[in-house]
């Protein structure tokens, strides 16, 4: 036995020092908790790594047939709210169930035929031609490209990427050290990386030494030119997630 | 001197990560419509060369779209550039003799001066564009041979008819690490035009997410050449992007711009976000992942043995 343990437990004692161990356990289970990343909430179901497989193909069903009652009735987008049928064994989709009645005994015998209509951009076969929203026009966008009739609805302007311009970069806060990092965006354009420490520009170093990660570190970011993370929410809409400042070489839009 | 040592290694540091952002995503020409080879070109087809998100298109010396033909015997035919691609009053799209750039679609379209000569053979150049940086990616030429008439009909298409989904990770150039992205495999429906779906563009939209609610406008995610024999279709979304119950709807674009239907019909699945750990590491660099957590045991480990000891 250690002469480490024999002196520990005659001073302390044997419950103390079970104490002692206990207490450490705890500080390093708190410390590996508090690293991780978010997922863990997921823990419970089963983990899958790379390249496992989850087929879960479900066909929505689409709006193709004309509707029992007026055409010009609005209808449900039943292709995205209705409920979706489980995926098979096999992991693609099975056919949807056609649409039935909820009770056999009011159908009527008759169902009315379709009343043709001008076609617009709902979902619907208004005209009865058998094809859905069909000949609709698409809108011109003022920075390029059009905005086409899709799902029911017009689809937005397109965009050069869907998050971020590959390789440009856009300031961002951490709570320790420079408080000052950046984040580079990804090859594809659709996530920036994780928030890499920098050193604090001149013109900031005094507002970040007095301030910190704070609202004022985030102004000062704004007001010598760079575009900054709105961690703190300055044009106060809500979104923290979003770029402010000069971002023309950063964001998609 | 140990400053000096400290400082030069740091400005090594920070040049060589200025020099791996600028040479990340460079400017490529992802897909060119018609593509090299294609043999049932409309007379009236609009040319266009698809570039990758990092491409800027400033008009230069180099930046100079070039049409030859009709061959056999052809010769460099004149067109101008245009600063963008908004058509003039009272048109729906911009003036033959001309090309343009769209950044929104990230297409170079070129819109010959007169119909293209029926049975003959064209070659267009398409120049390398610049990116975020200095550097220029590489131009790419195709030829192609123009059909036996004008393209008059909207292309058919029946829509998307399946999606399967999977978690892919890989390591990404511009951020240094490796980046999660959902991964979806669309498999077309039947689709036709009156020249063929050689030339045919495939529009994806994302009309489901965790940003997109049943009533906002569907959102675009990939512009590619439609698919040989309905092979599935591969699109990738960030993890924020794609999480939860996701829908998709595509249509097909002719060469003239002419859009079909099946728009209207969705694929959907829910995906679920993987349980990734990422280790203790607040900036995550990878030396920091593997080595933090013991570290820190160590360093709790000494502290605690040196209390024990300290009141003797």
């Amino acid at each position: 036995m250690p002469s480490c343990y024999r002196f520990n437990v005659a001073r302390f004692g044997k419950r103390a020092l079970a104490h002692r161990a206990i207490s450490v356990a705890a500080l390093v289970g708190a410390a590996l908790a508090a690293c991780s990343r978010s997922g863990l909430e997921d823990l419970g179901a089963s983990p899958i790594g790379p390249g496992a497989s989850r087929n879960e193909s479900v066909d929505a069903s689409a709006m193709t047939s004309a509707p029992l009652t007026d055409a010009k009735a609005p209808v449900p987008d039943a292709s995205v709210d209705a409920p979706m049928p489980p995926p098979t064994a096999t992991g693609t989709s099975a056919p949807p169930p056609p649409t039935q009645p909820t009770s056999t005994a009011t159908m009527p015998p008759n169902p009315p035929r379709c009343v043709p209509a001008d076609e617009t951009c709902n979902g619907v076969d208004d005209d009865c031609n058998g094809e859905v929203d069909d000949g609709i026009a698409a809108i011109p966008c003022p920075g390029g490209g059009e905005r086409f009739c899709v799902a029911g609805r017009f689809s937005a302007c397109p965009t050069r990427c869907e998050t971020c311009i590959p390789g440009s970069e856009r300031i961002c806060f951490l709570s320790y050290c420079t408080y000052w990092a950046a984040q580079t965006c990804a090859a594809d354009g659709r996530s920036f990386g994780v928030c890499q420490e920098r050193h604090v520009p001149p013109e900031c170093s005094g507002v970040a030494t007095k301030h910190k990660d704070s609202p004022e570190l985030e102004q000062c970011c704004l007001d010598n030119g760079y575009c900054c993370r709105d961690e703190y929410d300055l044009d106060h809409d809500g979104n923290r997630s979003e770029m402010l400042g000069k971002c023309d070489e950063v964001s998609c839009k | 001197m140990q400053i000096a040592r400290a400082a030069t290694s740091l400005a090594v540091v920070l040049v060589a990560h200025a020099a791996r952002a600028a040479d990340c995503a460079p400017p490529e020409i992802l897909d060119m419509f018609p593509p090299d080879g294609a043999t049932n070109v409309p007379t009236n087809a609009i040319l266009s060369a698809h570039y990758s998100p990092s491409s800027q298109w400033v008009g230069g010396e180099h930046e100079v779209v070039t049409l030859h033909g009709p061959d056999p015997g052809g010769e460099d035919i004149p067109v101008d550039p245009l600063p963008d691609c908004t058509p003039p009053e009272g048109m729906d799209r911009f003036p033959p003799g001309n090309y343009c750039w769209s950044g929104s679609e990230g297409l170079l379209k070129l819109r010959p001066p007169e119909d293209l000569r029926a049975g003959s053979a064209y070659t267009v150049e398409w120049p390398g564009l610049r990116g975020l940086t200095a550097s220029r990616g590489a131009g790419r030429t195709v030829t192609f041979t123009v059909g036996d008439g004008p393209d008059v009909e909207s292309p058919k298409f029946a829509g998307l008819e399946n999606v399967e989904w999977d978690v892919g990770r890989s390591k990404d150039e511009c951020i240094d690490s490796e980046a999660d992205r959902f991964l979806f495999d669309l498999t077309p429906g039947e689709a036709s035009d009156d020249f063929g779906t050689e030339s045919l563009a495939l529009v994806v939209y994302e009309t489901r997410g965790p940003n997109i609610g049943p009533s906002s406008p569907p959102e675009q995610v990939a512009f590619l050449p439609f698919p040989v024999k309905r092979d599935p279709t591969r699109i990738e979304l960030s993890l924020d992007d794609g999480k939860g119950p996701v829908c998709f709807a595509a249509r097909a674009q002719d060469l003239i711009g002419n859009s079909s239907t099946g728009a209207d019909k969705q694929v959907c699945a829910t995906t679920k976000k993987p349980p990734f750990f990422y280790g203790c590491a607040m900036t995550a660099p990878r030396f920091a992942t593997t080595t933090a957590a013991p570290a820190l045991l160590l360093l709790l480990s000494l502290a605690a043995l040196r209390r024990h000891r300290s009141p003797s």
